[in-house]
Parts: structure tokens; sequence; C-alpha cells
């Protein structure tokens, strides 16, 4: 019964209708989807913030297990893969280093980092759910950007955050089993892994108002963050419409 | 739906074959390509936010003193220690599996002696060394798989009474964490100088306090943890056992002197709270303990005021009277009193509060605001 091909096309079609991907760029300050993509900044300095990437495997019993030494390889991929494209677009780069700075305005700095996820999180969340942010794209992290801007001498501060889950075998067999009992007995749903999404976020560190914002889903093949070539793809997807 | 049983036998001997959980080796960190790292990994963030939380309490001499009680618990996992305190006005302390405690600012305000709160501290550091949060990772891992087999097979009732099974069993897992925390924590007492007897008193406060408080608490199956009055009784039973304290050398400042700066703010913050009947409780203990407080008869001034009964204004300002005799009051005892006697319509003794109070305190934001309140006064 392992072996029917039926069980088989069952898995297929599964994972078939599971990948797909998608990206939703927006740009202040009026959302307009058939707005053009706004001109390229040029001559700019960008603070590149800490990306908050995190990689999980979703084990049988669908939960999501954090992993560090795939979080490791993601982090390093993420961020030499956010230089390479950013380099390769003409923007100056700077890199945010909370160590370098006087404690007293680490202090603020880590207000506005958190702040800045917060507001992120915010975006990706309830754009599309609030009544009065669905018409108009207006987010900002407020006068505290400034902090950065003087300290790291910075026009925009660009911040990324993703997620990144991928099946255990023991999760494999799981959906097969399910796959299985679903032809006998009804369809018991699968447990959905090898999800990739997140968000980048491009602040405007005069007004501390969200410049641009792009995000991400994906959970198709193509997307891994573990492997440098699929992590360049994935930035490349994500800064889809990013004026830099 | 007959292979229902077979795989809950088969899972369960998985689970009951797991490997048992070695204690934590000091001064080391995870493998990177384990589970446990994974967990590390989650809650050094976690650590980094309460780094930077809004609500800690940046106070280094405080930290220092804390550490310190760590370190004569545990010496050994001494270097692999950090302390947080955390501004919140309740009884309770975390663990976090990479060596990151935070004790709340509501424990310090509470305890009655150091060795009150290095039972506590005790009992924090021994879910760390014994790695609970990786056991109780492992559980739950194994029991969510159990759960999703026998959903898939039999699904229904026979599913529905699998995962109210497998998630009491969470709990009652964690239970016995706590438990083992308790015993294991108390047991270093002695060695570290610390009187076990009068450490488990720690949990009367508790036990106490929990018959002042409102809201009742969870039945007990559906809790992480044993009943307070349970902990109580058995850790007096486990310190009854437990030998003498060993000569403690004395090194820095003792609880009363660290919590000094911030007992004020402390008070105040217990009262914003809203659960009056147990800070009055507090208040008691608090008085019962030692020689007449100037901060104390302030906070009780402020807490019947805040009560809105007539009745108690006349109690408030005597509380408030009491306290301006003594030694150091806090100068918004001048400005309560005044505000209370003004209520009450004594005028002329409500003035004299008020004007002490701008004498007291000449830069206080609202001095222009009682200045022009003694103008008007007739």
């Amino acid at each position: 019964m392992v072996r029917s091909p039926r069980s088989f096309a069952v898995v297929l079609i599964v994972i078939a209708l599971a990948a797909c991907s998608s990206t939703d760029p927006r740009t202040a300050p009026g959302y307009d989807a058939a707005a053009p993509v706004p001109a390229r900044i040029t001559g700019a300095t960008v603070l590149l913030l800490p990306a908050d990437v995190e990689c999980a495997q979703v084990t049988a019993g669908g939960v999501a297990q954090p992993m560090a030494a795939w979080t490791e390889a993601a982090r390093a991929n993420v961020r030499n893969a956010l230089e390479a494209t950013l380099a390769e677009r003409g923007a100056r780069l700077v890199e945010y280093d909370g160590a370098a700075v006087d404690p007293a305005r680490a202090h603020q700095h880590e207000r506005v980092l958190k702040l800045n996820e917060a507001v992120g999180t915010s975006i990706y969340f309830m754009q599309d759910y609030l009544p009065t942010k669905r018409a108009v794209f207006e987010w900002s992290v407020g006068e505290g950007a400034k902090t950065l801007a003087e300290d790291f001498d910075a026009d925009y501060a660009l911040f990324v955050f993703l997620r990144d889950s991928h099946a255990s075998a023991g999760l494999v067999g799981m959906n097969v089993f399910k796959g299985i009992v679903g032809l006998a007995f009804g369809a018991p749903v699968p447990i959905v892994s090898g999800v990739h999404f997140g968000f980048a976020q491009l602040v405007d560190l005069e007004t501390g108002n969200v410049f641009w914002f792009n995000k991400m889903y994906a959970d198709g093949p193509g997307s891994d963050l573990r492997t440098p070539g699929e992590a360049a793809q994935s930035i490349d997807r994500l800064l889809t419409g990013c004026p830099l | 739906l007959r292979t229902a049983p077979l795989a809950l036998f088969a899972l369960g001997l998985a689970a009951c074959t797991a490997s048992p959980v070695a204690d934590l080796q000091p001064g080391t960190r995870p493998a990177l390509d384990t589970d446990e790292a994974g967990i590390w990994m989650a809650v050094d963030g976690i650590e980094e936010r309460w780094r930077t939380s809004g609500h800690r309490l940046h106070d280094p001499a405080l930290d220092a003193y804390l550490h310190r009680i760590a370190c004569r618990l545990s010496p050994e996992h001494c270097q692999g220690l950090r302390v947080y305190v955390m501004e919140h006005p309740y009884f309770n302390a975390a663990m976090m599996p990479n060596g990151a405690m935070e004790v709340w600012t509501g424990t310090l305000l509470r305890v009655a002696d150091e060795s009150q709160l290095a039972t506590v501290i005790g009992h924090e550091l021994a879910h760390f060394e014994r790695r609970h949060t990786l056991q109780q990772w492992r559980s739950i891992r194994s029991k969510a798989t159990l759960s999703q087999v026998v959903n898939t097979v039999g699904g229904g009732l026979i599913g529905l009474a699998t995962d109210v099974a497998l998630r009491t069993s969470v709990l009652a897992f964690s239970r016995e964490q706590e438990r083992e925390a308790d015993a294991l924590g108390l047991a270093r007492l002695p060695a570290a100088g610390y009187d076990a007897r009068d450490g488990a008193e720690v949990w009367q406060l508790v036990v106490d306090e929990d018959r002042h408080i409102e809201t009742p608490a969870a039945a007990v199956f559906l809790s992480t943890h044993p009943t307070p009055a349970d902990r109580l009784a058995s850790l007096q039973t486990l310190a009854a056992d437990l030998p003498q304290p060993s000569a403690r050398p004395a090194e820095g400042p003792g609880l009363a002197e660290v919590i000094a700066p911030h007992r004020l703010a402390w008070l105040e913050r217990e009262i914003r709270r809203q659960e009056p009947a147990a800070t009055a409780w507090l208040l008691d203990e608090l008085f019962a303990r030692g020689p007449a407080d100037a901060q104390l008869h302030f906070a009780r001034g402020e807490l019947l005021r805040r009560s809105g009964s007539a009745g108690d204004r006349e109690g408030a300002v005597a509380a408030y009277k009491a306290s301006v005799e003594l030694p150091d009051p806090p100068t918004e005892a001048w400005r309560s009193l005044g505000l209370m006697l003004d209520q009450l319509g004594r005028k002329d003794e409500a003035r004299v509060a008020l004007a002490t109070y701008l004498r007291e305190a000449p830069d206080a934001a609202d001095a222009p605001l009682i200045a022009t309140m003694i103008e008007g006064m007739p």
C-alpha cells in the first residue's frame, strides 16, 4: 500500500499546490498598485541594520525546532547577498555596529532598532487590515531615527527580517503517512513546512518615515537561505522595486 | 482505526527510551548542530530583549549583589550566569537555559532576608543546571508527534482525548520539574551559608498573599507549577533534614542596603497594581518586620487615599502624619497630607503641609500648581 502510485500522486499534488511565492512592494507616501517604481536613490548612504534571520526545522509533530547551525549559515548568506546586491546597484553601505558607539548612544539606537522591527512587523501583518492604513502607506519610526543618521552619517536604513523553515525527514514521512490515510479514510491536512517569508524595510533617517517596504512569501524550492545561491535569489526577490 | 493503539504503543515506547539528559557542564555552549544550540540561539534573542527592555532596572550594585548570591549557590556556573532585574510589582523570577536570569522587583520588595532570596535564586539555578528547558522541549516534541499520528489515524474523540491527555502530561512534567528545582535549589543553601529553614519560609509569603488576591488561580492540573501551599509544605520537610548553614563571608552590602534606593518607587508601583487587599497585607507584613518606617507609613496613606471611601481619609491623614514625623519621609508625603487635609476642609493644616512640600521639593514638576493652590486657599 505504501508503494501505491495513487498515494504518490496525492503527495505530489499536495506539494505542487503548496509551492508558490509572492512579493508585495509598497512605497510611501501613497500606495497605488499602478504607481511606477520610484526613481532610484543615487548617491545616498545606506545603513545596513543587523538582519533578523532564523531557520527552523519542522518536526513530524509540527513543532518548529530552531536550528543554530542553519541560522548561522543563513545569516552570513543574507548579509553577503545584501552587500553584493546593493553594491551592484551602486549604493554606499555602512554596517551598523553598536559596539563602535558610545554606550549611551547605543542605548538610544537599541530603542530605535526595536521600534523599527515592531513597525515592520506591524506593516507585514496589519497594512491590509487596518482601515486607516489600507488606502495609504504611511508608517514611521519617528525622529529617533536621526540618532542613527548622525552617528553613522547615513541617509537611509535598510532592515531585513526573514524566517526559513524546512521539513525534517520525520515530517516528510508523516505527510506521506497522512496522504495514505487520507486516501483510505478522508483527507488529513498535511503539515506545511519549507516556508520562507519576511520583509525588507527602507527608512528615511531624516524623518523616520518608512520610505519603501516589501514582503515576501515563498514555499517552493529556490528560497533556501542556507545555500548562498538561493539566499541571493531570495534577497533579489525581496528587494524587488527597492529604489536603491 | 485499529492501527491507532499500535501506533500509540510504538510511539509510547520511543518516548520512554529517550535518553536521560545529563546536567549542564559549566562553561560550555552546546554544539552548533544540536537541538539545544537551537534553543540557546532562540533564547539569546530573548536575553537581548531583556537587556534592552524598558522594564529593566539599571543598577549595577543590585545586579552584582544578585550575581554574588547566585555564585555562592553555584560556584561552578558563576561565570556563565547573568542577572537582569525587571520592574514588575509581582513575586517572580525566571531562568533561561543559556544562563540568563530575571528577577522581578516585586520579589526583592517581598523577601524578608537573603536566605529567602537565595531560595528563589537557587530554584532558578536548578532549572538551568538540570537543563529543564531542553528536557521539556524534547518531551513536547515527541508528544506532538504522537498527537499527529493519533489524530491522523483516529481523529474525532480518540484524537481529542489523546490531545487532552498529552497536554495535561506536558503540564504534569512541568510541575515535576518545579518540584525538582525546589528541592535541588534548597539543598544548595547550607553550603552557601544560608539557613534552609529560613529560606523555605519564602513560600509562606506567597501562600499568605494568594489569600488576598482577587483573581482566583487556575485549577492545579491546569497549572505549570505546584500550588504554593504544597511547595511550602515539601520545602519545610526537606529543610528539616538539611544541615546547619556554614559560615558566610561578609562581602558587599546586604539586602536592605541594595534595595534602599528603589524601595519607595517599588512601594508606589505595588500600590498601582490595583490589588488593594494584597497590598494592605504586604504593608502589614513589612511593618511587622521592623521598626516604624516613614516610607511604609506613606505607602499605607497612599493605599487608603486611593480606596475612595470617606472613612479611609482620616486613616490616610494619620498615616501621612506618622510618615512625616519619622526621619527621611518621602517629600510626597507632605503633598499627599496637604491634599487630603484640603479635601477634609482642614484648610489651615493643609496650607502648612503644602508649604512644607514646596520647601522640601522646590524644583518638583508640580511645584507651580501647588503654589497656585495655596494662594487660592481662604
